[in-house]
């Protein structure tokens, strides 16, 4: 997440995958509660980078997880879906990526 | 933010009736002569090479390729609307645009994944307070990555413009900077760009841009995770008695033992020779496909001595088990 505009370049976006964030930070970078993306975690929607170790370490969430709190966010509040509604649709639009994949794999 | 029209059949010298087969084949010869890798010209061979990829991400999936057909038979009235139901937002919501993904402003309009998610202007719910000044974190957007093989056994860093439409003004902005692609970036992996999403609004924070990998197609290999798969055609009698090979992949070329008795579809692995696994140091497993190749043209010596094997072997293919 560097920007480096020293040169006139363009700024430089380093990769972030191996970045990890904090319930705290995650729920922040979403704009929600962390008591909300613990309860979406508990449902299974959203996954935890690296689960809670022993004891009582705290979970951590990678981009991938922040990009499915948004999308969750996008259809509870924009889309007025309830949580039986979310359950269905966050199912399907995971069988669909992975139906997706799996044809662009059999394709190549 | 208007694009040319692509003759993605033209691209790859095949006609409208050509098979998946036929384009596959189509593919296969035109990535070897224009791959970036062989090719003597190489700034121009990386244009071209790009061009045939996109024909064949369009082509060579049926769903797209009829939306392709459809597009181009209307093509003089269709005028240059986004097609309905594309992406999260779609319609004339869709006002972003991508440069440097490796895809032409054309794919990019009608077949790319592009989407956004987000507060779309007139949907947002009211939660402002009597007079308080609404503040919202800008939408976020998404778009595929055309990434080749040997970026993704390397990394490298590409340059990436967006033009967004700036909701209050109307203008159009254009944010150039530079993603870094990791060693090892799988295909369908995500890489976050933040604050490179649409503006917010009122004060908010710009929304987040996710690129997603997509593995070029490549004439010798294909990618699955960090494996890398090599489809190799061999002779029934290699199969049968063995041999060795020297066989390509993504960093030099290793020498492949093929076992006596070898099937056909039989799987070989090199360990260790795919592509990287994250900054771990470890990496994927490279995989030899074997296929049989039958031979078609006989001269009257070989015609001879396969009936010869043929009265003289005792191999049944339909004996009950």
């Amino acid at each position: 997440m560097s920007s480096e505009p020293s040169s006139g370049d363009p700024p430089v976006f380093e990769d972030e995958a191996d970045l990890t964030y904090t319930i705290d930070v995650i729920a922040g970078l979403a704009g929600v509660d962390p008591l909300t993306v613990l309860r979406y975690q508990e449902q299974g929607w959203i996954r935890s980078a690296r689960a809670a170790a022993e004891g009582d370490a705290p979970a951590w969430f990678d981009a991938e997880s922040l990009r499915q709190l948004r999308r969750i966010e996008y259809l509870r509040s924009i889309c007025g879906v309830n949580e039986t509604g979310l359950k269905l649709i966050l199912s399907l639009l995971l069988e669909v990526e992975q139906l997706r994949e799996e044809c662009r794999q059999l394709r190549r | 933010m208007s694009a040319e029209f692509k003759d993605y059949y033209a691209t790859l010298g095949i006609s409208r009736e050509a098979s998946q087969d036929d384009i596959k084949k189509a593919f296969r010869k035109l990535a070897r002569k224009h791959h970036p890798d062989v090719a003597k010209d190489r700034p121009g061979s990386e244009a071209k090479f790009k061009e045939i990829n996109e024909a064949n991400e369009v082509l060579s999936d049926p769903e797209k390729r009829k939306k392709y057909d459809r597009l181009g038979a209307n093509w003089q009235h269709e005028g240059f609307a986004p097609p309905p139901g594309h992406g999260g937002a779609g319609g004339p919501d869709q006002e972003f645009h991508f440069g440097g993904t490796g895809f032409s402003d054309f794919f990019e309009q009608y077949f790319s994944g592009g989407s956004r998610y987000g507060f779309p202007h007139e949907e947002a719910p009211d939660f402002r307070q009597a007079g308080a000044p609404r503040s919202r974190r800008g939408s976020d957007i998404e778009g595929d990555i055309l990434v080749t093989l040997e970026e993704a056994m390397q990394g490298t860093l590409r340059p990436i413009s967006l033009q967004t439409r700036n909701r209050l003004t109307g203008q159009v902005e254009t944010h150039s900077f530079q993603v870094r692609i990791p060693p090892g970036a799988t295909d369908g992996r995500r890489i976050r760009v933040p604050g490179q999403g649409e503006p917010g609004q009122g004060g908010g924070p710009a929304g987040d841009l996710f690129l997603r990998v997509r593995h070029a197609a490549h004439p010798d290999f294909t990618s699955e995770e960090a494996d890398i798969l090599h489809e190799l055609d061999i002779a029934p009698w290699e199969a049968v008695l063995g041999t060795e090979i020297v066989v390509p992949t993504l960093d030099g070329s290793i020498k492949l033992r093929i076992p006596a008795g070898a099937e056909n579809g039989q799987k070989l692995r090199a360990r260790l020779r795919g592509l990287p696994k994250g900054k771990s140091g470890e990496r994927g497993d490279f995989y030899v496909i074997l296929k049989v190749q039958l031979p078609s043209a006989l001269s009257d010596e070989e015609r001879q001595l396969w009936e010869k094997l043929r009265d003289v072997s005792t191999f049944q293919p339909r004996s009950a088990r």
